[in-house]
């Protein structure tokens, strides 16, 4: 119930405050430029567009963290743990979603500049999957790894 | 962890399945939603709805295969009603979505917001319904003390502390 709660909760954010959405996207787009000028000059940011390599892509609400996010963050707050632990837990797991959306946006780019009759499969289904096996994986891995009172010798 | 690499391996190995019945069951969901959307007054035909299903069905069926403690019976019965109602939350799910968006559409002042809150309740079909509906069907069996309750309701005889205990939601 506090799960559901939370997430009517997340939901109401990002509809009634448009400027969540906008941020996502706009640091996205940022990242993406930061990451990729490491490697490339062949580099283009002109929000919501980003080219790499002369492949244009455009960057959308689905293409952020933010429901992800949101679902691991809903679920570690529902979740009965330590505030410091859940702390953590929001932390590191939003860096590591934004790690990993990275990622998938660049893997999805080189498919869709390799072999452009896959991108839908690996843009809509594939990488849906697999990014709600990454957040059941970190909202397991902060359960699994929840530091235990030491016992009273 | 090996739960972890367990579900990462199902899922897997469901996607294809998946993606083949992926078409005709876009299909069937349009038609489902069309119905749905006659009870909120609304008359619209629609050719396939894209929210990515069934992959829900299979990430779900991926975790009650990928059970530890809970025994076969209740994996089975919670694969037989919990698909049931993955398949309803798509239909009401994304017939309240489009319901909400066309209630709103002709406020220039609300439509945006409507749009979005459309659109965001729509992904909770993708990001959540899987995850929720294991959570309340095998959430007692699979997760530790603190949250589901004990560990594997069943696994242990009953304790007499286990009467004063909260029973998983």
């Amino acid at each position: 119930m506090r799960f559901l709660l939370g997430w009517a909760c997340a939901l109401s954010v990002v509809s009634f405050v448009p400027g969540v959405e906008r941020w996502a996207i706009h640091a996205t787009l940022l990242s993406l430029g930061f990451v990729c000028r490491i490697f490339t000059r062949s580099v283009l940011v002109a929000n919501p567009d980003f080219v790499l390599g002369g492949t244009p892509v455009t960057i959308s609400p689905d293409c952020t963290p933010l429901m992800p996010t949101a679902a691991l963050w809903v679920a570690i707050l529902a979740y009965p743990a330590p505030r410091r632990w859940k702390l953590t837990g929001l932390l590191a797991g939003a860096g590591l979603l934004w790690l990993y959306n990275l990622g998938r946006i660049l893997t999805t780019v080189s498919v869709l500049k390799t072999r452009p009759e896959w991108f839908e499969f690996v843009h809509v289904y594939l990488w849906q999957t697999v990014t709600v096996i990454a957040v059941f994986g970190l909202f397991v891995l902060w359960l699994r790894f929840e530091p235990r009172p030491r016992s009273a010798p | 962890m090996r739960w972890l690499l367990r579900f990462a391996a199902l899922a897997t190995l469901l996607a294809p399945l998946c993606w083949l019945a992926l078409h005709p069951y876009e299909r069937a969901l349009a038609v489902a939603v069309s119905h749905a959307l006659k009870l909120f007054g609304v008359q619209l035909t629609l050719g396939s709805v894209n929210v990515a299903a069934p992959f829900d069905l299979g990430l779900f069926a991926a975790l009650c295969l990928a059970a530890r403690r809970a025994p076969w019976r209740v994996r089975l019965r919670a694969l037989a009603i919990g698909i049931p109602i993955l398949m309803l939350v798509e239909i009401f799910g994304v017939a309240s979505s489009i319901a909400i968006i066309l209630r709103f559409r002709g406020q220039p002042d609300a439509a945006e917001t409507a749009l979005r809150a459309g659109f965001y309740l729509s992904d909770t079909i993708p990001w959540v319904s899987a995850g929720l509906v294991w959570l309340a069907l095998m959430g007692s069996w699979e997760l530790p003390a603190s949250v589901g309750g004990p560990r594997g309701p069943r696994a242990s005889p009953p304790q007499p502390s286990d009467r004063a205990r909260p029973r998983p939601r």
